[in-house]
């Protein structure tokens, strides 16, 4: 077997590298500065950090994947090192070259481990990064658009009691809201958000940190609470405010009616007939 | 993030959720640069397998460890590379729970180390590869399956429940206990969002394996549901003497208890029969020797998988049949004792 083969075996044999036999430990070295000068230099994140790989024991960082736990036996040390079992497995049983396989594995193992050694550096350079700012690679999104400020509402009313208490004041809650949380509302039943929505800021005439502060007022802290207090003082704060997501729900017809009436909404049902919005909690599976 | 007294859920994104995403696409953005950097630089290496290289893979081969047997809740295994569409990454999944019928909850580790989306969990592990956990790619895994992997580390009981609690919040929308909320990733709301790309990669990557998993438990239901079964090699002991290894697979015959067995060095068979009707398994003597044997006081043991044993005495002629209940665990060996 050539000297590469051997110097593999040695070091799958043996715990790590530092371990290994001087010529084993040149040998892998050697190989692993290889494959690593040819990339690593075109790397654009930084020029300066990207010197520390070539100085000769770039094989470390490959090691990089021994994983550190102390074992409480010898022979258990091979464990926190199956990854070396996993590539040998299939460069064994592969229908290709072992050295295809084996530099295949070693690209990818190195390209990962490059990933977690520049990620602290990064951090430190994009802490200025404002939410407003066009993504990289990605120019027509904010980190905004990828995290808009959303509500849902559920479409079963669980209190019946409480539906029919209402259904008794939802005027008096309608004619509490100001324009601008009615055209929230709007874009709320248009499937529109806020955060995203140039209509919204338009037809309200807010800016978009203004607009996220009336939709936390409105949603989260039930701005217009106090008028459902007003009609049935005695009920427990816990009912007032299931009151007032009700009434809310109960009010769609009107307000698509009142956005229907007023021109200045018109830019909302334009935007809301081509929305893609939608809210699902971000649990994709 | 949920509103427990009111029909709306109201989602506002805390800086943290920002500040997490920020971090995540950012070392996503890496990624696709390194990935990038290093395909425009790669060689393809002479592909080419000669008496060398064979010597040098049956080399390598006598090194690999065996798989470890025995999956337990809270170990971190290594997949078999048997699992790889293509060459990868180290498949770590985590055992989060034994679930009924040998089968195990698994929850495949993320190869970037910060919490993606809502169903990705920092447990708490410091090496980069077991820093972030899939619990949204869970899958479960079947023991036979599971056990082609090796025990690579292990989560504490404490992050092995809390990874299960986050399970529990994707699968069942679960409240999440205040101390996790930070410790899992922003949803996702936008179809355009570069993370719906990143688990659609993740999701291929287990690919095989879920087929794996899905395949053997199809097997195994079937097995346990409608009929008694039998091992895929049933032992037959003549006193305290192995005499036969019956394969009824290999012999054509189903895993179902229904075959007759032909006993070496002897002049008889033992029938083994599944009936339908009475949902019984019923074992009796063949052959022209089978008068006689069942003449003296011979005994007939079964032994089960899980090591329970029915014994039956023959008693001169009066129960030629053993009739035994539809058992949940497969036959594995029938011995008989000649007096």
């Amino acid at each position: 077997m050539n000297n590469i083969n051997n110097a593999w075996i040695e070091w799958k044999k043996v715990c790590d590298l530092a371990k290994c036999s001087k010529e084993t430990k040149m040998i892998l070295n050697d190989y692993a500065d290889s494959i690593l000068r040819k990339s690593i230099h075109k790397i654009s994140y930084s020029s300066l950090f990207a010197e520390n790989f070539l100085k000769g024991s770039a094989f470390t960082y490959f090691e990089m994947y021994s994983l550190s736990k102390t074992y409480s036996q010898k022979e258990d040390e091979f464990k926190g090192k199956s990854y070396k079992d996993g590539i040998f497995l299939k460069t064994a049983s592969s229908q290709d070259s072992s050295e295809k396989i084996i530099n295949g594995c070693f690209n990818l193992y190195l390209k990962a481990a490059i990933r977690e050694m520049y990620k602290d550096e990064l951090e430190e350079h994009d802490n200025e990064i404002s939410a407003d700012q066009p993504l990289k690679n990605q120019e027509d999104s904010t980190l905004l658009d990828l995290l808009p400020d959303a509500v849902e509402i559920e479409s079963a009313f669980e209190d019946e009691e409480l539906l029919y208490l209402a259904e008794k004041c939802k005027s008096e809650l309608f004619n509490a809201l100001s324009f601008q949380d009615k055209a929230i509302l709007l874009s709320v039943f248009l499937g529109i958000s806020y955060s995203t929505s140039k209509a919204l800021q338009k037809v309200t005439d807010l800016s978009k940190s203004t607009l996220g502060y009336h939709f936390q007022k409105l949603f989260k802290e039930k701005k217009y609470a106090y008028a459902i207090r007003n009609i049935y003082p005695n009920e427990r704060q816990e009912n007032t405010e299931i009151i007032y997501g009700y009434a809310m729900i109960l009010l769609k017809d009107e307000i698509f009616s009142w956005g229907n009436s007023e021109k200045r909404c018109e830019p909302l049902f334009i935007e809301g007939g081509r929305s893609g919005a939608f809210f699902d909690g971000g649990k994709k599976k | 993030m949920t509103n427990n007294n009111s029909p709306f859920r109201v989602y506002i994104a805390e800086n943290w959720e920002k500040e997490k995403l920020k971090k995540w696409l950012n070392l996503w953005n890496l990624k696709k640069e390194i990935d990038t950097t290093f395909k425009e630089n790669s060689f393809e290496p002479y592909n080419v397998i000669n008496s060398e290289d064979s010597v040098f893979k049956e080399k390598i081969k006598e090194i690999v460890r065996d798989f470890d047997k025995f999956p337990k809740e809270g170990e971190i295994r290594l997949l078999s590379p048997e699992f790889d569409l293509e060459i990868s990454l180290p498949k770590y999944i985590a055992v989060l729970r034994k679930w009924p019928e040998n089968t195990f909850l698994v929850s495949p580790f993320s190869p970037i180390s910060i919490a993606a989306v809502q169903g990705e969990f920092e447990a708490g592990k410091k090496h980069f590869s077991l820093a972030n956990m899939e619990l949204w790619n869970s899958t479960i895994a079947p023991l036979q399956v599971l056990e082609r992997s090796w025990l690579a580390d292990e989560l504490t009981q404490e992050q092995t429940n809390d990874a299960f609690l986050v399970f529990k919040f994707i699968a069942t929308g679960i409240d999440l206990p205040e101390r996790l909320k930070k410790r899992i990733g922003p949803p996702i709301f936008a179809e355009d969002d570069p993370r719906n790309e990143y688990q659609n990669e993740e999701e291929i990557k287990y690919l095989l394996f879920k087929e794996a998993c899905e395949k053997a438990m199809e097997t195994e239901s079937a097995l346990f549901n409608l009929y008694q079964t039998v091992k895929t090699k049933i032992r037959i002991f003549i006193g305290e003497n192995l005499s036969t290894e019956y394969r009824p697979m290999a012999a054509g015959q189903a895993n179902k208890a229904d075959f007759s067995i032909p006993v070496k060095d002897s002049d008889f068979e033992i029938v083994v029969e599944w009936d339908e009707y009475e949902e019984v398994t019923k074992f009796w003597i063949k052959g022209e020797k089978a008068s006689e044997i069942c003449a003296k006081n011979n005994k007939l043991v079964v032994v089960f998988e899980n090591g329970e044993t029915v014994v039956h005495k023959f008693d001169n002629n009066k129960n030629i049949f053993l009739k035994i209940p539809k058992k949940n665990y497969p036959i594995a060996e029938i011995k008989f004792s000649l007096e």
